[in-house]
């Protein structure tokens, strides 16, 4: 007879966040759907539950239980990653894992044909618990014969339970409380109000009312334990990375020939990504050379595609660029895919002056050619002249809109970092700069003050424009807090 | 240039000040400014805020008291998003920039304005104009001519362009092209800086409120939305000159510009408006005619000759004050109350008016209650009137209308009403701009709480790290007294003879139909303009409601003034404490006094309402109060001086007035500075007024031989006065509503009753214990019932007991259930009676919800509830209003009967409260197992008895006289236990104190004159099988 477990990790995110914030150890803790007031309680720990903070309510009226309630967000990608690490944990003891799309934090496992590893299931439970725990994290474990039975059993208990016949799981879960169930909260609480609080008195209601009264969910859920509705188990499959790689005999140091390796590798992954229905957002390519060093790479295309041809241009320039110190002994290489963009087709647009594809290619190529990206300068509401701009990666080439300028404004040109001049105190802006070996000031304008930052370290700055009779204007400023003038460019 | 006090002239004056009435943007109060400007020895100082003359009074003041000249101006916000400065030259201008103001309020949502160029040209007259700053036309955007033009034409030579400079880079090239405009157009310059802070050290402050401004914008990521540097100080005249050194002739015509404003708000005429009388009559002849009119009314006919002579004495003052057309107002304003069957009643030191009491206004004699008619109004004081008339709180509206379409939009507006921080708000606003998390934030907020404290302690039990908090704190402190915005008086009026936007600014209200002048109480009381005051009172809601009861079930015809006085039985429910719902003296507090007091007339009820207050309870004045009522102390004053004035209270005083005049005659004050002494009593939290008053009032008091420890004891109680205390005409008008309540209460308690639940919610109590007090006075409440319901709360004739009635509880109380639910369930069943709940759910349409609250509440059937829960799921779903009537399905489907306990829970789920019984009924049997006893058995408990008492929380209070005892009152189905709780007990149980609603406690048995508590030294969560509802408690309030 098939048998099957179901481990739940109960309030996953909840868990989470407490492994995250050990000193919460001992206070009442929730997670909310958002940092605000407003935001609702998703899950309770045991002490703001005695407080009688529940889930579902908003954090605004929860604190009025509570004031010393801890509170903060999971975000679901990190849900997600523990999903998918706790999946891993789990592939150690178990053939086949699926991991509830629906609730985060519970997974079945195929528990048939382990009697000759395990010829106790009650001892491999236990081993799936502690492998739970050696994560940091609490759970219980249900072994049965049904998909649902063994959920609903891991639901109710609070560590491991192994059934030993069919009939004893169906027992079992008679008694099984509702809260413990995926039922919503009205109908948790209109059940409740009808003095039904097991999952018993829920099947002994006609099926008949059930749908038109509590909806498509309940209903589910009562065919599952009524047994009417049975979904085998679908294990999800251990994603592969799309990688290969190449040792060589001897030492390659001819990037054509080693281009042409890589081509050879790069085909049939292409065709594993083809047969995913993805295509490749990027390449990562590390290279083992004969002195023990390697070189690793990362390309990425324009855009995401399956042309194998850009990716060996790519490829070629980055080769162009890398220094090889000694031969190369081993190529891997490995495939990051997405899935597609529904993007429409192009066939009615208006063809534009301006090719943005070429110009994206372009980008990558730079991008391939020098491995630091591409940047440029965007504009930031800043006071402090460094704080007028940063830095951004150039994904993607925008269309430009030039602005028509009636006159050439001055260019003020400034230094990556301001330099120091030499120690003056607080002289005024000549003398300054005569310290620093600079001729005689013929003009100055300022001083023009910009100062703020109380909440963090504080800046005071008097900036002046100066000039000498040779030479442009002088941008400069006398810092109060560092006690000294500083060069902070020219104005051209 | 009217510059006072000799000052030496300075060498410039600010020009474009603002304060924290340009909500959000400005930093210091208007004051701060002023005392600034002082020291440095400027002379003038302008005033402009944004679109406004919120902070003008106060500057106003402020100016007089520093010698100041007060130039006053606006920023005035343009509809192209630029804007102008424009400055009061004499009281024309003055009234001109009210105007446009209001023009620019009223098109505009709340808290915006705009005005047009062409309105700017249109209002010039009487102003100066200041043209120039960041957001002015004049250096942004393409060459404004037009505009330049207009305002030429329309200054003349009264336009300047504004210079300003605040040390950054960017306003060179701006102030280029203002200079290369302004001499185009020909427009002489004046240098000025935009001031937002009186001190460098709010520029902290004043970036916070930017953040603020922009939606809680943290200050990590506010850019440019906050100032670059510090320079929007106000500058001592050498820093102006060192600014603008290049250009002094900007600087000399700063001093050119302030001595052409020569407005000042005491120059401005008001006259209050004069009513449309009858037969060419003056005002004086139609306020006598009505007066008198009214007294023969008042005493039967003919007019006893004491009242005769005060009415002349009054009539007098009030002639020679011309303060007739007030008088006239009130009376009106009772006249249309009285028409329209809304009930009102003048409260405040107006019941000192023999005048008020025979128009009607009041419903207090002050002749027979030997009252001040000079604490009302004096010719000494010269300072108008003041008529607060109580309204039955849910037809005010009606009245407020009435009054402005009596005197018309234009003449009529509400009173403002300053929102400005407390520690709550500022915790909240000033942590987020530094970024705090909110739920944190909200946390703290909570712990703050209402006492305003806060402290690296507090900030340390939120989880956040006192030792970073310096910048929060200090911030915290500082924003608190800033506006935030403006709000509405709840009904304060200012009337007019001319249009009020001639006078002030005038701008929309958040509620629709309502208009609000820029000025609150405070700024009228300093102007001495008067205010009509309409106050919604819920108890004169549930007195017309209980009278019109009477009526329509009894047949019995009484008025409010016919009620008959001093009733043996009443008082005798008054001294038992059983005073559930009566207006005054329903509280915990109140309920503890009334048997040691046990009064057993009107008088009794003056000193009990206002004997319970915090400035006899802070004085000591109670203890000593009752032991001379208990004849336990002989009755001594400490001074043969003070008899007269203290003998009606037992030689202890408990009234505002009696402390004013202990002031005169015990304490030498003026008349005019005991007045100030009342002013400063008034002044609620305003932190230092009354301590001025310390050192004098107690050295005088002890120089004249009174006995140090009197003298301290009632400074105390004027310190008690600032949190709240009461004048005895205020407390003798509250009586006379608290005795109509108690004698409804007493004689009709079921439409008492009724009324109070369709009031609700208003006074002391939950609806559940309204019910629950009812009940145990014999009155049957009945469910809400579908068949028979309405939305209010009902009477119905008991058939099993002639003459009585029973409350049925109306759809009101259904959570979720709306007054239009109400309707179509009224409407439904007027076409036909319901033949089963799918038949109610397909004719009345009502949400799902709704349906669910109804069966719940058992007003589908009281009985199997559970099957009609399970029935009405889905039918809303299944049918609206145009389907077809469904039968019932006749579901098979039964579930387990809810117990009697279960029936009340699901009550007090559904509607609040039971009327069924009470929660603890039920659980009797084991409350008795485990040995807790009912209320009603701990009241007969001999004093000093070990007791331990189970009951539901329905009041939690931690008065701020109690030096930190928690009060807290319990209920069970026989009556209330009161509980105290010293600080030490509280600290312990301070979790269960906060959080449990179903409660026990251990403590001792304190009884005295019929007055029991428990004084608890534990508390704990009774283990019974079964957890009883909570009542609403009324919590901290």
């Amino acid at each position: 007879m098939e048998r099957t477990a179901c481990v739940d990790v109960p309030a996953l995110p909840l868990q989470l966040l407490l492994r995250e914030r050990p000193e919460w150890e001992g206070h009442p803790a929730v997670v909310v759907d958002r940092e605000r007031i407003q935001g609702r309680i998703l899950w309770v720990n045991g002490r703001a539950r005695a407080l009688g903070v529940l889930p579902g309510m908003r954090y605004g009226a929860a604190l009025a239980l509570s004031s010393d309630l801890r509170a903060d967000v999971v975000s679901g990608p990190s849900i997600e990653q523990a999903v998918v690490s706790l999946a891993s944990r789990l592939r150690r003891l178990a053939p086949g894992v699926e991991a509830s799309r629906d609730e985060p934090g519970v997974f079945w496992l195929v528990a048939s044909g382990l009697s000759r590893l395990y010829p106790r299931l009650g001892e491999w439970a236990r081993l799936i618990r502690d492998e739970v725990a050696g994560g940091g994290l609490r759970c219980s474990v249900a072994v049965g014969f049904s998909r649902f039975g063994s959920y609903a059993s891991a639901k109710a208990c609070e560590r491991v339970v192994v059934f030993r016949t069919p009939e004893e799981e169906e027992a079992g879960i008679r008694g099984v409380p509702l809260d413990r169930l995926d039922l919503t909260p009205r109908v948790r609480q209109l059940l409740a109000r009808l003095g039904i609080h097991t999952l018993g008195g829920f099947l002994d209601l006609p099926p008949s009312g059930i749908r038109s009264r509590l909806g498509r969910r309940a209903y589910r859920l009562h065919r599952l334990a009524s047994g009417d509705l049975a979904l085998p188990l679908r294990p999800d499959p251990p994603l592969e990375p799309a990688a290969a790689g190449i040792s060589l005999d001897h030492a390659e140091s001819d990037r054509g020939r080693l281009l042409l390796l890589m081509e050879e590798l790069l085909a049939p992954l292409l065709e594993v990504l083809r047969g995913r229905h993805e295509v490749i957002a990027s390449l990562h390519l590390t290279l083992h050379l004969d002195d023990r060093s390697r070189r690793n790479s990362t390309l990425r295309p324009a855009e995401p595609t399956l042309d194998g041809t850009q990716l060996l241009e790519l490829l070629q320039l980055r080769m162009e660029a890398t220094a090889l110190p000694a031969g190369v002994t081993e190529i891997r290489m490995e495939l990051g895919g997405v899935r597609p963009g529904d993007r429409q087709g192009e066939l009615f647009r208006k063809a534009s002056a301006r090719d943005l594809g070429a110009a994206n290619r372009a980008l990558a190529q730079l991008r391939a050619r020098f491995e630091g990206g591409v940047f440029r300068a965007c504009l930031r509401p800043g006071h402090l002249p460094e704080a007028r701009f940063t830095w951004e990666t150039m994904e993607a080439v925008p269309l430009p809109r030039p602005r028509r300028i009636q006159l050439r404004p001055l260019v003020r040109r400034f230094f990556p970092r301001p330099v120091r001049l030499p120690r003056t105190g607080a002289v005024p802006a000549g003398a300054a700069l005569r310290a620093a070996g600079r001729p005689a000031v013929r003009e100055s304008a300022g001083p023009y003050i910009v100062s703020g930052g109380w909440w963090g370290s504080g800046t005071h700055r008097e900036y002046h424009f100066v000039r000498s009779d040779e030479g442009p204007w002088l941008w400069i400023y006398y810092d109060r807090k560092r006690e000294g003038w500083f060069l902070h460019g020219k104005v051209e | 240039m009217p510059i006072r006090g000799g000052r030496p002239p300075s060498t410039y004056v600010p020009l474009f000040c603002r304060s924290h009435y340009s909500f959000l943007e400005g930093a210091s109060r208007p004051g701060e400014l002023l005392e600034r400007a002082a020291a440095f020895g400027i002379g003038s100082l302008c005033l402009a805020d944004r679109d406004g003359v919120y902070g003008a009074v106060r500057a106003h003041v402020k100016a007089r008291e520093t010698g100041l000249h007060l130039v006053i101006g606006v920023q005035v916000s343009i509809a192209d998003g630029s804007s102008i400065l424009l400055l009061a030259g004499d009281e024309e201008g003055y009234t001109h920039l009210c105007r446009l103001i209001s023009a620019g309020r009223l098109r505009s949502p709340k808290g915006e304005s705009a005005v047009e160029w062409n309105e700017v040209f249109a209002h010039a007259a009487g102003l100066i104009a200041l043209w120039g700053g960041e957001e002015s036309l004049l250096v942004q955007g393409p060459d404004p001519a037009f505009v330049a033009r207009g305002l030429k034409e329309a200054f003349g030579d009264r336009l300047y362009a504004l210079v300003t400079r605040h040390r950054r880079a960017e306003e060179v090239w701006r102030e280029r092209r203002l200079r290369e405009r302004a001499r185009r157009y020909r427009i002489p310059t004046v240098a000025a800086t935009e001031v937002l802070y009186h001190h460098t050290s709010r520029r902290r402050l004043q970036d916070v409120l930017t953040c603020i401004r922009h939606g809680g914008v943290r200050i990590t990521e506010a850019g440019r939305r906050i100032k670059p540097n510090a320079e929007h100080d106000l500058k001592s005249p050498v820093a102006f000159q060192v600014l603008f050194r290049d250009d002094p002739d900007s600087v000399a015509r700063t001093l050119e510009v302030a001595a052409r404003c020569r407005f000042s708000l005491d120059t401005i005429r008001y006259r209050y408006p004069s009513e449309r009388l009858p037969d060419g009559k003056t005002s004086g002849e139609r306020l006598r005619e009505l007066t008198f009119r009214g007294a023969r009314q008042r005493y039967g006919g003919s007019v006893p000759e004491r009242v005769r002579i005060q009415l002349e004495r009054e009539l007098e003052i009030i002639g020679k004050l011309a303060y007739e057309g007030y008088f006239l107002t009130m009376w009106d304003l009772v006249r249309f109350c009285r028409e329209n069957g809304i009930l009102c009643q003048g409260r405040g030191s107006a019941a000192n008016s023999a005048a008020c009491y025979c128009l009607g206004i009041t419903a207090v004699d002050p002749v027979r209650m030997e009252l001040l008619f000079e604490r009302f109004i004096s010719r000494e004081r010269d300072e108008p009137p003041d008529i607060d008339l109580d309204i039955e709180h849910r037809r005010r509206e009606e009245v407020i209308q009435y009054l402005y379409r009596k005197h018309g939009r234009t003449h009529a507006a509400m009173v403002a009403n300053f929102v400005r921080y407390r520690a709550r708000s500022a915790v909240r606003d000033v942590g987020k701009v530094l970024g705090f998390a909110e739920t944190t934030l909200h946390r703290l907020a909570r712990l703050v709480g209402r006492s305003d404290r806060l402290d690296r302690e507090l900030i340390g039990s939120a989880g956040l790290d006192p030792g970073g908090s310096g910048d929060f704190l200090r911030l915290v402190a500082e924003i608190q007294g800033c506006p935030r915005h403006l709000s509405i008086h709840p009904g304060g009026f200012l009337l007019g003879q001319k249009p009020v936007q001639d006078l002030v600014p005038v701008e929309n209200g958040a509620m629709h139909g309502r208009t609000v002048i820029q000025w609150d109480k405070e700024d009228l009381e300093s102007l001495k303009l008067f205010k009509v005051d309409l106050l919604g009172l819920g108890m004169l809601t549930v007195i017309e409601r209980s009278l019109r009861l009477i009526r329509d079930h009894w047949g019995e015809s009484f008025t409010l003034a016919a009620i008959p006085a001093d009733d043996p039985d009443t008082f005798a429910m008054i001294r038992r404490a059983d005073t559930v719902g009566v207006f005054q003296v329903e509280s915990r507090a109140q309920m503890s006094m009334l048997p040691r007091l046990g009064p057993r007339g009107y008088y009794d009820l003056v000193i009990v309402i206002s004997i319970v207050r915090p400035g006899p309870i802070a004085g000591g004045m109670v203890h000593p109060y009752l032991r001379r009522r208990n004849g336990e102390e002989a009755v001594a004053y400490p001074h043969p001086s003070l008899e007269p004035i203290l003998e009606k209270t037992l030689g202890v005083p408990l009234f505002q007035e009696q402390v004013m005049r202990l002031a005169v005659v015990a304490a030498d004050y003026t008349p005019g500075e005991a007045d100030q002494l009342r002013r400063d009593m008034a002044a609620w939290r305003r932190v230092g007024r009354i301590e001025r008053h310390r050192d004098r009032f107690v050295s005088r008091m002890r120089a004249k031989g009174i006995d140090a420890e009197f003298a301290d004891r009632v400074f105390e109680q004027i310190r008690g006065f600032k949190d709240y205390g009461f004048p005895e005409s205020h407390a003798a008008s509250f009586a006379h509503i608290a005795y109509a309540s108690a004698w409804l209460r007493c004689h009709y308690h079921a439409a008492f009753a009724c009324a109070l639940l369709n009031a609700q919610p208003m006074g002391f109590y939950a609806p559940a214990t309204i019910v629950d007090d009812a009940r145990r006075r014999g009155v049957r409440v009945r469910s809400v019932d579908v068949r028979q319901s309405g939305w209010d709360c009902t009477l119905e004739r008991e058939e099993d007991a002639p003459g009585a009635h029973a409350v049925r509880i109306g759809f009101r109380y259904v959570k979720g259930l709306g007054e239009a639910d109400s309707k179509r369930i009224e409407e439904a069943r007027r076409a036909g009676s319901f033949r089963s709940a799918a038949d109610f759910a397909s004719r009345t349409g009502l949400r799902q919800d709704v349906l669910d609250r109804l069966a719940e509440a058992g007003a589908l059937g009281p009985s199997r509830r559970r099957e009609t829960l399970w029935e009405v799921q889905g039918l809303a779903a299944a049918g609206g209003k145009d389907a077809l009537p469904l039968e019932s399905s006749g579901s098979a489907v039964s579930f387990s009967p809810l117990s009697d306990l279960e029936s009340i829970h699901w009550d007090y789920q559904s509607t609040g409260h039971s009327p069924r019984g009470h929660p603890l009924a039920h659980l009797r049997d084991e409350l008795d197992a485990h040995r807790l006893p009912a209320a009603a058995a701990v009241r007969e408990m001999p004093d000093g008895r070990r007791v331990e008492y189970a009951g539901i929380v329905i009041c939690r209070q931690r008065p701020e006289t109690a030096a930190g005892v928690v009060f807290m009152t319990l209920e069970d189905e026989t009556g209330f236990v009161n509980v105290i709780l010293w600080r030490d007990v509280y600290e312990k149980f301070r979790v269960a104190v906060n959080t449990l609603s179903f409660m026990g406690v251990g403590g001792r048995l304190q009884s005295e004159s019929g007055v029991v508590h428990i004084v608890a030294d534990s508390i704990w969560r009774p283990e019974l099988d079964l957890e009883p509802a909570a009542i609403g408690s009324r919590d901290f309030r």
